[in-house]
Protein backbone atom coordinates (compact mmCIF):
# COMPACT_ATOMS: atom_id res chain seq x y z
CA UNK A 1 0.00 0.00 0.00
CA UNK A 2 1.06 3.36 -0.51
CA UNK A 3 3.26 4.87 2.37
CA UNK A 4 1.06 8.42 2.06
CA UNK A 5 -2.22 6.35 2.71
CA UNK A 6 -1.26 4.48 5.74
CA UNK A 7 0.14 7.68 6.82
CA UNK A 8 -3.13 9.23 6.51
CA UNK A 9 -4.85 6.42 8.08
CA UNK A 10 -2.26 6.65 11.03
CA UNK A 11 -3.49 9.92 11.55
CA UNK A 12 -6.99 9.44 11.60
CA UNK A 13 -6.64 6.08 13.57
CA UNK A 14 -5.56 8.56 16.31
CA UNK A 15 -8.25 10.48 16.17
CA UNK A 16 -10.70 7.74 16.35
CA UNK A 17 -11.83 8.42 12.63
CA UNK A 18 -10.60 5.51 11.23
CA UNK A 19 -13.53 2.72 9.92
CA UNK A 20 -12.61 -0.93 11.65
CA UNK A 21 -12.24 -1.79 7.86
CA UNK A 22 -9.10 0.60 7.44
CA UNK A 23 -8.04 -0.37 11.14
CA UNK A 24 -7.63 -3.86 9.36
CA UNK A 25 -6.00 -2.48 6.27
CA UNK A 26 -2.99 -0.62 9.48
CA UNK A 27 -2.83 -3.39 11.11
CA UNK A 28 -1.85 -5.70 7.91
CA UNK A 29 0.32 -3.31 7.02
CA UNK A 30 2.38 -2.95 10.56
CA UNK A 31 2.45 -6.54 11.06
CA UNK A 32 3.82 -7.40 7.75
CA UNK A 33 7.92 -7.04 7.35
CA UNK A 34 7.47 -3.90 5.55
CA UNK A 35 7.04 -1.03 7.08
CA UNK A 36 8.89 2.29 6.14
CA UNK A 37 11.83 2.50 8.77
CA UNK A 38 10.07 6.09 10.05
CA UNK A 39 6.90 4.68 11.15
CA UNK A 40 8.45 1.31 12.83
CA UNK A 41 7.50 2.94 16.40
CA UNK A 42 3.89 2.37 15.68
CA UNK A 43 4.51 -1.15 15.10
CA UNK A 44 4.54 -2.87 18.72
CA UNK A 45 1.00 -0.57 19.31
CA UNK A 46 -0.52 -3.57 16.44
CA UNK A 47 1.59 -5.86 17.41
CA UNK A 48 0.63 -5.59 20.79
CA UNK A 49 -3.47 -5.96 19.39
CA UNK A 50 -2.81 -9.40 17.42
CA UNK A 51 -0.65 -10.59 20.28
CA UNK A 52 -3.66 -9.59 22.80
CA UNK A 53 -5.88 -11.30 20.26
CA UNK A 54 -3.96 -14.32 20.29
CA UNK A 55 -4.76 -15.29 24.10
CA UNK A 56 -7.53 -17.74 24.72
CA UNK A 57 -9.09 -19.27 28.15
CA UNK A 58 -7.90 -22.40 28.40
CA UNK A 59 -9.56 -23.86 31.71
CA UNK A 60 -11.78 -26.89 30.84
CA UNK A 61 -14.87 -26.07 32.89
CA UNK A 62 -17.16 -28.49 34.25
CA UNK A 63 -20.58 -27.64 34.38
CA UNK A 64 -22.59 -28.91 37.23
CA UNK A 65 -25.28 -31.39 36.73
CA UNK A 66 -28.79 -30.78 36.46
CA UNK A 67 -30.33 -31.60 39.39
CA UNK A 68 -33.12 -33.69 38.79
CA UNK A 69 -36.72 -31.51 39.15
CA UNK A 70 -39.07 -32.56 41.54
CA UNK A 71 -41.65 -29.92 40.57
CA UNK A 72 -44.08 -32.58 39.13
CA UNK A 73 -43.57 -35.13 41.38
CA UNK A 74 -46.64 -33.81 43.73
CA UNK A 75 -49.23 -33.44 40.52
CA UNK A 76 -48.40 -36.82 39.21
CA UNK A 77 -49.25 -37.66 42.94
CA UNK A 78 -52.57 -36.14 43.60
CA UNK A 79 -53.70 -37.52 40.24
CA UNK A 80 -52.86 -41.09 41.66
CA UNK A 81 -54.69 -40.23 44.42
CA UNK A 82 -58.05 -38.74 42.66
CA UNK A 83 -57.70 -41.80 40.48
CA UNK A 84 -57.25 -44.16 43.58
CA UNK A 85 -60.77 -42.46 44.76
CA UNK A 86 -62.51 -42.50 42.10
CA UNK A 87 -62.28 -46.34 41.20
CA UNK A 88 -62.79 -47.32 45.00
CA UNK A 89 -65.84 -44.97 45.30
CA UNK A 90 -67.05 -46.22 42.03
CA UNK A 91 -67.50 -49.65 43.27
CA UNK A 92 -69.18 -49.31 46.23
CA UNK A 93 -71.92 -47.61 44.52
CA UNK A 94 -71.78 -50.35 42.63
CA UNK A 95 -72.18 -53.01 45.64
CA UNK A 96 -74.83 -50.76 46.55
CA UNK A 97 -76.87 -51.64 43.64
CA UNK A 98 -76.02 -54.89 43.28
CA UNK A 99 -78.76 -56.98 45.50
CA UNK A 100 -77.50 -60.47 43.80
CA UNK A 101 -80.12 -60.61 41.12
CA UNK A 102 -79.65 -63.10 38.23
CA UNK A 103 -80.25 -62.02 34.69
CA UNK A 104 -80.21 -65.52 32.84
CA UNK A 105 -84.10 -66.72 33.77
CA UNK A 106 -82.78 -70.14 33.84
CA UNK A 107 -80.30 -69.95 36.41
CA UNK A 108 -82.18 -68.05 38.83
CA UNK A 109 -84.98 -70.60 38.18
CA UNK A 110 -82.60 -73.46 39.16
CA UNK A 111 -81.13 -70.97 42.22
CA UNK A 112 -84.70 -70.37 43.48
CA UNK A 113 -85.16 -74.37 43.23
CA UNK A 114 -82.20 -75.24 45.08
CA UNK A 115 -82.94 -72.79 47.77
CA UNK A 116 -86.81 -74.09 48.48
CA UNK A 117 -85.43 -77.44 47.81
CA UNK A 118 -83.17 -76.45 51.43
CA UNK A 119 -85.76 -74.88 53.24
CA UNK A 120 -88.02 -77.77 52.54
CA UNK A 121 -84.95 -80.20 53.79
CA UNK A 122 -84.68 -77.70 57.11
CA UNK A 123 -88.82 -78.19 57.28
CA UNK A 124 -88.85 -81.93 57.31
CA UNK A 125 -85.87 -82.21 59.35
CA UNK A 126 -88.25 -80.27 62.15
CA UNK A 127 -91.57 -81.14 61.38
CA UNK A 128 -89.69 -84.68 61.85
CA UNK A 129 -88.59 -84.16 65.35
CA UNK A 130 -92.83 -83.38 65.92
CA UNK A 131 -93.61 -87.01 65.90
CA UNK A 132 -91.87 -87.43 69.62
CA UNK A 133 -94.47 -84.65 70.67
CA UNK A 134 -97.02 -87.18 69.53
CA UNK A 135 -95.94 -90.46 71.23
CA UNK A 136 -95.21 -88.22 74.35
CA UNK A 137 -99.30 -87.13 74.14
CA UNK A 138 -100.33 -90.47 73.53
CA UNK A 139 -98.79 -91.40 76.85
CA UNK A 140 -99.78 -88.19 78.54
CA UNK A 141 -103.53 -89.62 77.78
CA UNK A 142 -102.96 -92.83 79.09
CA UNK A 143 -102.16 -91.94 82.15
CA UNK A 144 -104.71 -89.63 82.82
CA UNK A 145 -107.09 -92.24 82.26
CA UNK B 1 -30.33 -26.68 26.14
CA UNK B 2 -28.24 -29.86 26.29
CA UNK B 3 -24.51 -30.01 27.34
CA UNK B 4 -23.74 -30.07 24.28
CA UNK B 5 -25.59 -27.55 22.70
CA UNK B 6 -24.17 -25.30 25.05
CA UNK B 7 -20.43 -25.26 24.88
CA UNK B 8 -21.45 -25.26 20.97
CA UNK B 9 -22.75 -21.91 21.60
CA UNK B 10 -20.33 -20.74 24.71
CA UNK B 11 -16.78 -22.16 22.69
CA UNK B 12 -16.51 -19.60 20.42
CA UNK B 13 -16.97 -16.83 22.71
CA UNK B 14 -15.23 -17.65 25.86
CA UNK B 15 -11.81 -16.57 24.70
CA UNK B 16 -13.56 -12.92 24.13
CA UNK B 17 -14.65 -13.24 27.83
CA UNK B 18 -11.36 -14.29 28.98
CA UNK B 19 -9.57 -11.59 27.56
CA UNK B 20 -12.30 -9.26 28.28
CA UNK B 21 -11.73 -10.26 31.73
CA UNK B 22 -8.06 -10.26 31.86
CA UNK B 23 -8.54 -6.79 30.27
CA UNK B 24 -10.18 -5.21 33.41
CA UNK B 25 -8.41 -7.28 36.38
CA UNK B 26 -5.19 -7.27 34.97
CA UNK B 27 -4.23 -10.61 36.84
CA UNK B 28 -4.19 -14.08 34.43
CA UNK B 29 -5.93 -15.95 37.16
CA UNK B 30 -8.33 -13.90 38.28
CA UNK B 31 -9.53 -13.71 34.37
CA UNK B 32 -9.89 -17.38 34.25
CA UNK B 33 -11.77 -17.66 37.32
CA UNK B 34 -14.37 -14.92 36.22
CA UNK B 35 -14.69 -16.62 33.00
CA UNK B 36 -15.47 -19.71 34.80
CA UNK B 37 -17.35 -18.18 37.09
CA UNK B 38 -19.77 -16.30 33.97
CA UNK B 39 -19.83 -19.61 32.24
CA UNK B 40 -21.13 -21.53 35.14
CA UNK B 41 -23.81 -18.43 35.72
CA UNK B 42 -24.40 -18.93 32.01
CA UNK B 43 -24.92 -22.48 32.16
CA UNK B 44 -27.81 -22.22 35.23
CA UNK B 45 -29.30 -19.44 33.17
CA UNK B 46 -29.30 -21.42 30.01
CA UNK B 47 -33.43 -21.01 30.20
CA UNK B 48 -33.19 -17.92 29.82
CA UNK B 49 -30.33 -17.40 27.23
CA UNK B 50 -32.56 -19.49 24.74
CA UNK B 51 -34.70 -16.59 24.10
CA UNK B 52 -31.81 -13.67 23.39
CA UNK B 53 -31.01 -12.62 20.25
CA UNK B 54 -27.26 -12.48 21.01
CA UNK B 55 -26.12 -14.82 23.77
CA UNK B 56 -22.62 -12.66 23.08
CA UNK B 57 -23.67 -9.26 24.49
CA UNK B 58 -25.02 -10.70 27.16
CA UNK B 59 -22.14 -12.84 28.38
CA UNK B 60 -20.23 -9.76 27.89
CA UNK B 61 -22.32 -7.38 29.91
CA UNK B 62 -22.36 -10.11 32.49
CA UNK B 63 -18.94 -10.45 32.70
CA UNK B 64 -17.85 -6.60 32.33
CA UNK B 65 -20.03 -6.07 35.82
CA UNK B 66 -18.93 -9.34 37.20
CA UNK B 67 -14.90 -7.81 36.68
CA UNK B 68 -15.99 -4.24 37.95
CA UNK B 69 -17.95 -6.05 40.74
CA UNK B 70 -14.32 -7.32 41.90
CA UNK B 71 -12.18 -4.35 40.81
CA UNK B 72 -14.60 -2.40 43.36
CA UNK B 73 -14.51 -5.38 46.05
CA UNK B 74 -10.71 -5.09 45.83
CA UNK B 75 -10.20 -1.34 46.28
CA UNK B 76 -12.08 -1.24 48.90
CA UNK B 77 -10.21 -4.08 50.98
CA UNK B 78 -6.78 -2.71 52.25
CA UNK B 79 -4.65 -5.60 50.75
CA UNK B 80 -3.28 -4.53 47.20
CA UNK B 81 -2.38 -7.52 45.07
CA UNK B 82 0.05 -6.67 42.35
CA UNK B 83 -0.05 -9.29 39.92
CA UNK B 84 3.13 -9.69 37.33
CA UNK B 85 3.41 -12.40 34.45
CA UNK B 86 5.76 -13.58 33.47
CA UNK B 87 6.13 -15.41 30.25
CA UNK B 88 8.62 -17.67 28.52
CA UNK B 89 9.47 -16.11 25.36
CA UNK B 90 11.92 -17.46 22.83
CA UNK B 91 13.92 -14.78 21.29
CA UNK B 92 15.34 -15.68 17.90
CA UNK B 93 17.50 -12.73 16.80
CA UNK B 94 18.08 -9.22 18.05
CA UNK B 95 15.21 -7.34 16.32
CA UNK B 96 12.63 -9.60 17.22
CA UNK B 97 13.52 -9.49 20.83
CA UNK B 98 13.04 -5.82 20.88
CA UNK B 99 10.33 -5.74 19.17
CA UNK B 100 8.91 -8.72 21.60
CA UNK B 101 10.03 -5.80 24.34
CA UNK B 102 8.14 -3.28 23.11
CA UNK B 103 5.06 -5.41 22.70
CA UNK B 104 5.13 -6.61 25.95
CA UNK B 105 5.74 -2.72 27.31
CA UNK B 106 2.36 -1.72 24.95
CA UNK B 107 0.47 -4.20 26.91
CA UNK B 108 1.85 -3.05 29.71
CA UNK B 109 0.74 0.50 29.17
CA UNK B 110 -2.43 -0.68 28.22
CA UNK B 111 -3.14 -1.60 32.26
CA UNK B 112 -2.22 1.80 32.94
CA UNK B 113 -4.73 3.41 31.26
CA UNK B 114 -8.39 4.38 33.28
CA UNK B 115 -10.56 1.63 33.28
CA UNK B 116 -12.73 3.01 30.71
CA UNK B 117 -10.34 3.85 28.10
CA UNK B 118 -8.46 0.50 28.64
CA UNK B 119 -12.24 -0.87 28.08
CA UNK B 120 -13.00 0.96 25.11
CA UNK B 121 -9.51 0.46 23.80
CA UNK B 122 -9.90 -3.19 23.91
CA UNK B 123 -13.00 -3.94 22.56
CA UNK B 124 -12.68 -1.72 19.68
CA UNK B 125 -8.60 -2.78 18.71
CA UNK B 126 -8.40 -6.03 19.63
CA UNK B 127 -12.10 -7.33 19.77
CA UNK B 128 -13.33 -5.57 16.70
CA UNK B 129 -16.73 -4.22 18.16
CA UNK B 130 -17.89 -1.17 16.28
CA UNK B 131 -18.07 2.56 18.18
CA UNK B 132 -22.08 1.66 18.14
CA UNK B 133 -21.42 -2.26 19.65
CA UNK B 134 -19.51 -0.65 22.42
CA UNK B 135 -21.61 2.36 22.84
CA UNK B 136 -24.32 0.48 23.50
CA UNK B 137 -22.99 -1.74 25.82
CA UNK B 138 -21.70 0.99 27.80
CA UNK B 139 -24.28 2.98 28.12
CA UNK B 140 -22.13 6.14 26.15
CA UNK B 141 -22.96 7.54 23.02
CA UNK B 142 -20.79 7.11 19.73
CA UNK B 143 -18.99 10.27 20.25
CA UNK B 144 -17.88 9.62 23.71
CA UNK B 145 -16.40 6.35 22.36
CA UNK B 146 -14.79 7.69 19.83
CA UNK B 147 -12.88 10.66 22.07
CA UNK B 148 -12.20 7.92 24.55
CA UNK B 149 -10.69 6.05 21.82
CA UNK B 150 -8.84 8.82 20.62
CA UNK B 151 -7.24 9.63 23.91
CA UNK B 152 -6.15 5.95 24.57
CA UNK B 153 -4.29 5.94 21.20
CA UNK B 154 -2.88 9.09 21.83
CA UNK B 155 -1.59 8.04 25.43
CA UNK B 156 -0.31 5.09 23.89
CA UNK B 157 1.46 6.52 21.64
CA UNK B 158 3.00 9.40 23.66
CA UNK B 159 4.27 6.67 26.40
CA UNK B 160 5.51 4.76 23.55
CA UNK B 161 7.65 7.42 22.12
CA UNK B 162 8.68 8.58 25.78
CA UNK B 163 9.99 5.13 26.54
CA UNK B 164 12.11 5.22 22.74
CA UNK B 165 13.52 8.18 23.64
CA UNK B 166 14.49 8.05 27.02
CA UNK B 167 18.30 8.37 26.86
CA UNK B 168 18.32 9.91 23.37
CA UNK B 169 16.89 13.18 24.60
Amino acid sequence: MELNKIEQLLELYFEGETTLEQEAQLQEYFTSDKVAPHLAEYVPIFGAFAKAKEEGFNRTIVLPETKRSWRWVPVAASIILCVGLFLTFNQRQASEHDLGTYKDPDVAALKTKQALFMMGNFMNKSTGQLDKLDTFEETANEIKK
Amino acid sequence: MNQKEFLAQVTPIQDRLYRLAKRLLVSEDEAQDATQEILIKLWSNRMKIKKLRSIEAFAVTMTKNYCYDKLKAKSSSNLQLVHSNYEDQHYNTVKTSENNDSVNWVLELMKELPEQQRLILHMRDVEQYSNSEIAKELDLNETAVRVTLSRARKTIREQLLKKHNYGIK
